[in-house]
This record gives structure tokens, sequence and C-alpha cells, in this order.
């Protein structure tokens, strides 16, 4: 068993046992299960899945933070995190396509790659919201 | 006399609405405090968790001078960041940060080194303005009473910047420090360059934020460093701009709160010294009045006395 621990800025999102969670990092998914080695990676856009003692799962759309594995206890700092209750999917997917649109005619490399984000963070948002049904 | 009880009975009257005033301020500013509060005890656990991964990057041999935000350099310029409220009713709250503000700029002055003086708060720029020291940048509306994470960006921008660029050689930040509930003393804190030894605790009151990460630097020290992904430089690289941003964000989370702890406060003793003030009141306008009754009882006696 994991014990996890996820914060953003503002507050304390999540905190249990697990066992086990995927997360986005920077360079890819990484799954943790028990006896994972000790990591400290940067995260990320994406979804962050918590599989919950009771079988169940938790998942939040996150961008950006750390992820720290020590032993047993999994530290996630979130730089956002939503959970699906709180996602107002039409007003995401608003966003999204104004994304998009703006996408197509990109003012420089550096807006291209925050648009990018953007589009990858409305895009996660809209999966958390749907795995809820 | 009869005028004598007509005078009392106003004020009174004016007491006892100036300690409704009071008396609802306080609630307002206790409700507002436990917002506040909670925000400030939910900022720490990510703050501290920074810190934490931030001395296990360090315990790991990364040499982390490399990095501008911890460059000491002989202090040439500073720049000093005052913090008080945009309100005032809140006691000696204000007086006391412009105080620290203004002995911390003095002390620099004095030690021959240049200050560029930020000034936050309605309230803080309008005494130093009124006691002639001069500030380079004012902020009243970016204060808010509300702070988000995402306010602390443009104050981070504003201070950092400076710094790396090498226009200051310190960043040093006037606030009131939220120690708990009953404590929220005046402090200044060095905000850039980031002390190697503040990373484990100390000023910041980080301390006994410790325990949790006790069995982390106990590996590193028994020589089992963890994986980085993608290294542990990109990870500091990424680390800093967000550590930064988070101390800027509790420090705007911990004057709000203390803000609203210390008219909480003012307005409490405002309100008791009403409520006196109308109990005394009343005394003294019953007296006024019994005498009038004793000096009309007297004439009317006096009077029928007299026709005997």
């Amino acid at each position: 068993m994991l014990d996890v621990v996820v914060v953003s800025p503002a507050r304390p999102v999540y905190e249990g046992r697990a066992k086990g969670l995927r997360v986005p990092s920077a360079e890819g998914q990484l799954g943790i299960q028990p006896k994972h080695a000790d990591l400290v990676a940067a995260l990320g856009v994406g979804e962050l899945k918590i599989e919950r003692e009771d079988g169940k799962t938790d998942a939040f759309a996150v961008w950006g933070g750390f992820l720290k594995v020590g032993g047993t206890k999994v530290t996630v700092l979130v730089d956002r995190a939503e959970k699906a209750a709180e996602i107002d999917k039409a007003a995401v997917q608003k966003e999204l396509e104004e994304t998009k649109k703006a996408l197509r005619a990109p003012k420089s490399d550096e807006s291209y790659t925050q648009l990018m984000e953007q589009r990858a963070w409305c895009q996660s948002r809209i999966r958390v919201a749907d795995s809820r049904l | 006399m009869a005028e004598q009880a007509k005078v009392i009975r106003k004020r009174i009257k004016s007491v006892s609405s100036t300690k409704k005033i009071t008396k609802t301020m306080e609630m307002v500013a206790g409700a507002k405090l436990r917002v506040a509060q909670q925000r400030v005890q939910s900022s720490g656990p990510y703050l501290d968790n920074l810190r934490g991964l931030m001395r296990e990057i360090g315990a790991c041999g990364v040499d982390v001078t490399r990095w501008p935000h911890f460059e000491t350099r002989e202090v040439k310029r500073s720049l000093l960041w005052i913090i008080t409220a945009n309100r005032g009713l809140c006691g000696a709250f204000n007086t006391n940060l412009i105080r620290l503000g203004k002995k911390t700029y003095e002390q620099k002055i004095a030690g021959g080194i240049e200050v560029d003086l930020h000034a936050s708060g309605r309230k803080g720029v309008a005494a130093l303005r009124y006691q002639g020291v001069p500030t380079v940048a004012t902020y009243i509306d970016e204060m808010k009473d509300r702070p988000e994470p995402s306010d602390a960006d443009f104050f981070q921008k504003i201070l950092t910047e400076p710094f790396l660029n090498g226009d200051v050689d310190e960043v040093v930040v006037v606030y009131p420090h939220w120690i708990n509930s009953a404590r929220q003393p005046p402090t200044a804190l060095r905000l850039l360059p980031i002390a190697p030894e503040s990373e484990t605790g100390g000023t910041e009151g980080g301390g006994k934020q410790t325990d949790g990460d006790a069995p982390g630097q106990k590996r590193s020290a028994h020589g089992v460093t963890p994986l980085f992904e993608p290294s542990a430089e990109e990870i500091l690289d990424r680390l800093l701009p967000l550590y930064l941003r988070q101390t800027i964000y509790s420090i705007l989370a911990e004057a709000v709160a203390s803000e609203q702890f210390a008219r909480r406060v003012a307005m409490k003793l405002a309100t008791d010294n009403a409520e006196e003030m109308v109990t005394n009141l009343t005394r003294d306008y019953n007296k006024a009045r019994q005498a009038q009754i004793t000096k009309e009882l007297a004439e009317i006696i006096g009077g029928a006395e007299a026709l005997k």
C-alpha cells in the first residue's frame, strides 16, 4: 500500500492509502506501484489517477508540479488540479475551441508551446469530466 | 438639570450606535478571518513539500550555487517590499508594519545601500508619502482581499526580475508573519537570494513540518539517492519559480489573515469600550434624572410650604 498525498498551491487535494497511481510526468505517463524506487519527477499536463484501497479510482486533471516517491510515501505537488465534480464541461469545451483557433496562427514559438499545453489541459479536463459516468 | 439629562441621553444614543457598528465590524472581521486562516493553513503543505524537495536535491550533491537565485552578492542595492493593509480600523497593525519597514529602510540607507522601496496597501503608501520616504512603486488594487495563487505571479515577476538581472542584490519583504492565531509579528524576510539554510526551516517556521521529510533525508545520508526525472537540475529549474511564487502567495495570505485578526481584536476592544461608556453614561443619566426629580419635589414642597 502507498500513502498518497496530493497538494496544490491553494489547498490539499487528496490524502489517503492507495494501491497504485498513474501520473503524467513531463516525459510521459508514469505508473507507481508499491516498492517503487525512490523518485523525484517533474509533471506535465494530463490525468492523475489514484487507485484507492477499495478498488475505486479517483481521477484529477492536473497541470505541472512534481512527484516524489520515498518508500511507501508518495507526494504529488500539482500546480493545478481539478476533479470531475469541479469541471464545467461546457466552459472547458469552449475554451478548447478557442485554444484550437489560436493554435492555427500562433504568434511565437513560446505562445505555441503555451497553447499546446493549454489544449492538453482542456482535453484532460474533458476526459476527467467524462470518466465520472 | 433637564438640559444635562438630555445631553447625556443623546450621548448614550450615539455611543450605542457606534457600538453597533464596531460589533458588526468585529463579526465581519471574524468571519473573514476564518476564511483567511484556512487559506494560510492550506497553503502551508505545498510550500513545505517544495522546500523538502529542494533540500533533497541539495542533499544529492547538486551544486545549487549554480542557480542565480542562490547567488549571494555584496549588497549595493536592495529591493524592499513593505506590505500593509488597504484599510484601517485595525489597531496598530499598519503602524507596526510601517515602523519596521521604515527602520529596515533607514538601516540600509545608513549602511550605504541604495533601496528600491515598493509599498503595498493604501495605508502604507499614504504613510510613507507623508513621512517623505520615496517609493519606486506602489500597489493598492493588486492587494486582494482573497488572494489566489495566481495573484502571486504579478509580484513574483516584479520581485525576482530585478534580482536575476543584477539590478538589485537582495529582495526583502516586510510583512505580518502569521505564526499562530495569537502572534503575527511584523517580520522582515529575505526572499532573495534564497539562503541554503532557510530550506531547513529556521526563519520561515517550517521547522515543525520537517518530520514528514525526515525519512527522505536519512536515506540520502545513507547514500541512496532517489532517481530524478528528467534530471535534478531540470527539476530545480522548474521548482525555483514555483517555490518563490508559493512563498509570495503565503505572504499575501498571511497578510490578509493578520489584518483581519488585528481588526477583529481592535473592534472587540472598541465594542467593549463602548459598552463601558454606555454603562457609565447611563449611571450619570440616572443621577441627573434623580437630581432633577429631587429638585422638582423640593420646589413643589417649597411652594406648598410658602402657601401655608
